[in-house]
């Protein structure tokens, strides 16, 4: 088969296309935005989040009850129904108000410790790891003693000490919660202090702004912001743990621990909406922000970038 | 196929199914190897020159990965059909391989000893103290010093050198008639590398092995390779003797890679010459010749057919568009470089 | 070596002295002392119990008292039932107690390797989003809600288990144990499983594998020589926290399923305030903790050949 002549004429070179940079340049917010949202347990933990949070805040308000109200004639141990959304309990308060009522506690118990954590986590590990050397070595001995202690008997210690309320177990749950911040903190900055190094050695003209926004960033706060996310629902969970030992929120304030607490005592009934919506709601809430941990840590991972 | 040919590829397709469709990684590779010999696949990352090599032994991922077509011819057998357990009688003892990353290819909670052991306890009936006997002396062979001792020992009391001499230890236990060395020397530094492929070369010598070497460093191939294949996008586009593809070569792909790489004949004011653009996209590979796009002397046949096989000379075969009698006569010194790539 | 253990010894010495004072100064912060919320006792029975437990003396000196006694394994008496002995108390509930965590670590670690590992080969099959769903809902769901909706479907409504019993100490018959080891070892499974199977995928895709194939070995002997090993080395570090969990898991576990061991006296002493136990059993569960960190510490470096115990860690 003959091949026409003006096949063999040089071709014009497209390399601009060959040489074309598929990615565009992205900012670390927006990169780690962009893989979350294409990553669906990451996205569906986010989502349920955010709606449990909107719940929390505007929940209480969508009906005519409050979360003390009770009503000790015909309104109590009621199923749910138009009236009563989640039913009443045995004081006939209604179990919709209490539910999102006990959504804000267990959320603010969770956000705040998590949040006083980094903070302590953040000055205690940045210190050691900047200062180095032996008060470094002094820092970290004592993280090392702290951390042979076990967690929830010490919060469990305290609260004896400290009497049951919302401020105490926040106080409780971070004396000993800020010592994984701290040590993932002190790593960091010992990985930000080596960086320097290297920036050290290409420092004639080296962008800092850009090695900060490329490099440190991303490799340092990804570990962090995962941490953050764990930290909220073991804080939550403790406080459910606690209101079970009876050292939880005091009545007639409502938190998803004292109220399955409550509804333990009545299992054998068939009450079941009792145990089954602050049941649902507290690991709805454990559950989403596992996934957006796991989602987020998947994320952030260096070794997950292509 | 002489009966020298110890091992055939013919029209080998080897593609990977991922998320975003099939990656057509190998796209029909025809190699033979002979009897004690070496032939070395060439090639930038991508290329297929690795896939290849881990489809002899199937050892390629798999899923995701499929071998589509092709035979490979091993003695009387072919090594795409062998049941599994036959292939697990192959592997190590008939083929052996190494690997690029000598500081990860070795298990880090096993004893070196124990690693070389197995593969002699699983192949022939050999008792504990016989096969570490055998492990010792292969140590010594490869040039540990002081076997008897570090052949307790773990990897990481190895040094990168030594532990890549534990890797061919541990491939040549069994004395396969093929060794596939997967970038043996990338990960070394440069004195250790030539130190590694002297040793090749010497137990090559004493133990009649024929060698597979993949590697993008030409300069390893001039020192170990009788023969050499050049792959580019999944195909094989040029094969010869090393002189012929070293002084005589003929697609212009084999003369971008001469030409970036270091001489010691080069004038100091001869810049390296890189290759501008990029490996094709082999989710859709292209018509024509994979190579085209990055071709200073590309045609538009060149971009629409593959170009048929011609034979330069016995040894030497070339596929590109510029053999045909139609093709105006292409200079290699037009400079790929001239092209501004910014 | 000798000297990583000494210096770990040192180490956890230092932690149990600091837990006791701790827990001493902190039940001593309580104000009031604590017979105030019993009905009002006649002033010298009072007396008579402030000194029986040393309450009349300066606070130092009743911590010399205490760390004195504490040296020599003595906790000390019960505020709430003077007539028995912290140690009484510890000694009836630790084979209880030792019998249900050493089960449910069992169950969780064997358990939780062998679903990770099964999730990993199955890796993005229905296999594996099942056993993923498990340990979710392991993370999620807690073992006080767990416990009773056991109690009442398997216990009391299909009656395959009994319930609100315990037989006999340690020796406790099996089917007692069934229920509240399973509703205690639940969270660390699900911790074990997700792990397990993470370091397995990990594993599976390193060079040595491919190294170990490439030697012709059959996937059998890949598995369990090269991958299974290096795989459950993580699994070992949380080992500690595991044991941890179990531990304060056994407080509602215990209450739940009233099985007489030292977390239900523990929950028990914490609702009626006797400081004694309180402490008592804080400092006791402290010092086991410790331990077996320690003990964990150790199985690593055997495990990990890498590891060389007491060498300075590097950054």
């Amino acid at each position: 088969m003959a091949i026409p002549a003006e096949k063999f004429q040089r071709a014009e070179r497209k390399l601009t296309e060959a040489e074309a940079i598929r990615r565009p340049s992205l900012t670390f917010w927006q990169d780690v935005w962009i893989r979350l949202r294409k990553n669906w347990l990451g996205m569906g933990g986010l989502v349920v989040i955010l709606l449990l949070a909107f719940m929390a805040i505007a929940g209480p308000w969508m009906t005519e009850y409050t979360y003390y109200q009770q009503d000790l004639g015909d309104g109590r141990n009621l199923g749910p129904s138009s009236e009563h959304w989640f039913g009443t309990d045995d004081l006939g308060r209604d179990m919709f108000v209490r539910t999102w009522y006990g959504a804000r506690v267990s959320l603010t118990i969770g956000v705040v410790a998590a949040l006083i954590d980094l903070v302590i986590g953040v000055l205690y590990g940045g210190i050691s790891g900047y200062k180095g050397g032996r008060t470094d070595e002094i820092m970290m001995r004592i993280v090392d003693v702290l951390w042979g202690l076990p967690y929830l008997l010490v919060v469990i210690l305290l609260l004896v000490v400290l009497g049951p309320g919302l401020d105490t177990i926040i106080i409780a749950l971070t004396v000993t919660g800020w010592l994984n911040m701290a040590r993932l903190v002190r790593g960091q900055v010992l990985q930000l202090k080596n960086q320097e190094y290297v920036m050290a050695a290409r420092t004639l003209g080296a962008d800092t702004k850009r090695l900060m926004k490329k490099h440190l960033i991303p490799n340092t706060m990804g570990p962090i912001l995962v941490l953050l996310t764990y930290t909220v629902p073991n804080a939550i969970f403790a406080e459910a743990f606690l209101s079970f030992l009876g050292l939880g929120v005091q009545a007639p304030v409502a938190s998803w621990g004292t109220m399955i607490d409550d509804a333990l005592t009545v299992i054998l009934t068939d009450e079941w909406w009792r145990l089954f919506f602050p049941t649902l709601f507290l690991s709805l809430t454990l559950l989403a922000f596992n996934a957006f941990g796991d989602g987020l840590r998947d994320v952030l991972d260096p070794k997950m970038r292509k | 196929m002489t009966n020298q040919t110890i091992l055939q590829i013919e029209g080998l397709h080897v593609s990977f199914q991922t998320y975003n469709g099939e990656v057509k990684a190998v796209r029909g590779v025809d190699l033979h190897l002979d009897k004690g010999e070496t032939l070395a696949i060439v090639g930038e990352s991508g290329s297929g020159k690795s896939v290849t090599a881990q489809s002899i032994v199937r050892l390629i991922p798999s899923p995701p990965g499929v071998i589509k077509s092709g035979t490979i011819r091993f003695g009387e057998r072919d090594l795409t059909q062998v049941p599994d357990q036959e292939m697990y009688k192959i592997r190590g003892s008939e083929i052996g391989m190494i690997f690029q990353d000598p500081m990860t290819s070795l298990n880090p909670t096993m004893t070196v000893g124990r690693q070389i052991t197995e593969g002699l306890q699983w192949h022939h009936d050999f008792g504990k103290g016989e096969a570490l006997q055998k492990a010792v002396e292969m140590l010594r062979l490869v040039g540990i010093p002081n076997p008897e001792r570090r052949i307790h020992q773990y990897p990481h009391q190895y040094s990168g050198g030594m532990r890549q001499r534990a890797m061919i230890a541990i491939a040549l236990a069994c004395n396969p008639k093929i060794l596939i060395a997967d970038e043996p020397t990338t990960a070394l530094d440069v004195t250790i590398q030539a130190q590694i492929l002297d040793l090749m070369k010497e137990l090559q010598q004493k133990m009649e092995t024929a060698i597979i070497l993949i590697t993008h460093d030409l300069g390893v191939v001039a020192e170990m390779a009788q023969r050499v294949a050049v792959m580019y996008g999944g195909k094989v586009v040029e094969t010869g003797r090393v002189d012929d593809i070293f002084h005589r070569s003929r697609h212009p792909y084999t003369w971008g890679l001469m030409d970036s790489m270091p001489r010691l004949d080069q004038k100091r004011e001869d810049d390296l010459i890189p290759i501008p653009g990029s490996p094709p996209d082999l989710l859709d590979p292209p018509r024509g010749c994979p190579f085209a796009d990055r071709c200073p002397h590309a045609m538009y046949i060149c971009h629409e057919e593959m170009p048929a096989w011609t034979e330069v000379s016995d040894s030497h075969q070339v596929s590109c568009w510029l053999e045909h009698p139609d093709a105006p006569a292409a200079d290699r010194d037009e400079p790929a470089a001239r092209v501004n790539i910014r | 070596m000798a000297r990583y253990i000494g210096q770990r010894l040192i180490l956890l010495l230092v932690t149990l002295w600091l837990i006791s004072t701790v827990t001493f100064v902190l039940m001593h912060s309580i104000p009031g002392d604590p017979f105030s919320s019993e009905k009002k006792l006649p002033e010298q029975t009072l007396r008579a119990l402030e000194a029986k437990y040393n309450l009349d003396k300066p606070l130092p000196q009743q911590y010399v008292l205490y760390m004195k006694n504490l040296a020599t394994g003595d906790l000390g008496i019960s505020i709430k039932t003077p007539s028995r002995s912290v140690n009484e108390i510890l000694s009836a509930g630790f084979p209880v107690s030792a019998r249900l965590g050493l089960q449910a670590i069992v169950i969780a670690s064997f358990a939780g390797v062998i679903m990770g590992m099964i999730a990993a080969i199955r890796q993005n099959r229905p296999t594996d989003y099942i056993l993923m769903v498990v340990a979710v809902l392991g993370l999620s769901v807690p073992n006080f809600v767990l416990g009773p909706l056991m109690q009442k479907y398997l216990g009391l409504e299909w009656e395959i288990f009994p319930i609100a019993s315990w037989g006999d100490g340690f020796g406790s018959e099996f089917q007692y144990t069934v229920l509240p080891s399973i509703a205690l070892s639940f969270l660390p499974l699900a911790l074990v499983t997700r792990l397990m199977r993470s370091s397995m995928l990990d594993v599976l895709g390193q060079d040595y594998i491919r190294t170990a194939r490439a030697k012709g070995l059959p996937p059998l002997k890949v598995f369990s020589r090269h991958t299974l090993r290096n795989a459950i080395i993580p699994v070992v570090t949380i080992l500690g926290p595991i044991t941890i969990n179990i531990l304060t898991g056994s407080f509602v576990i215990e209450k739940i399923f009233s099985i007489p061991g030292i977390g239900k006296y523990f929950v028990d002493s914490i609702s009626n305030r006797d400081y004694s136990v309180i402490m008592g059993v804080t400092i006791f569960y402290s010092a086991l903790l410790v331990m077996m960190n320690f003990v964990v510490d150790l199985l690593y470096g055997l495990i990990d050949p890498r590891i060389k115990l007491g060498a300075k860690e590097g950054n």
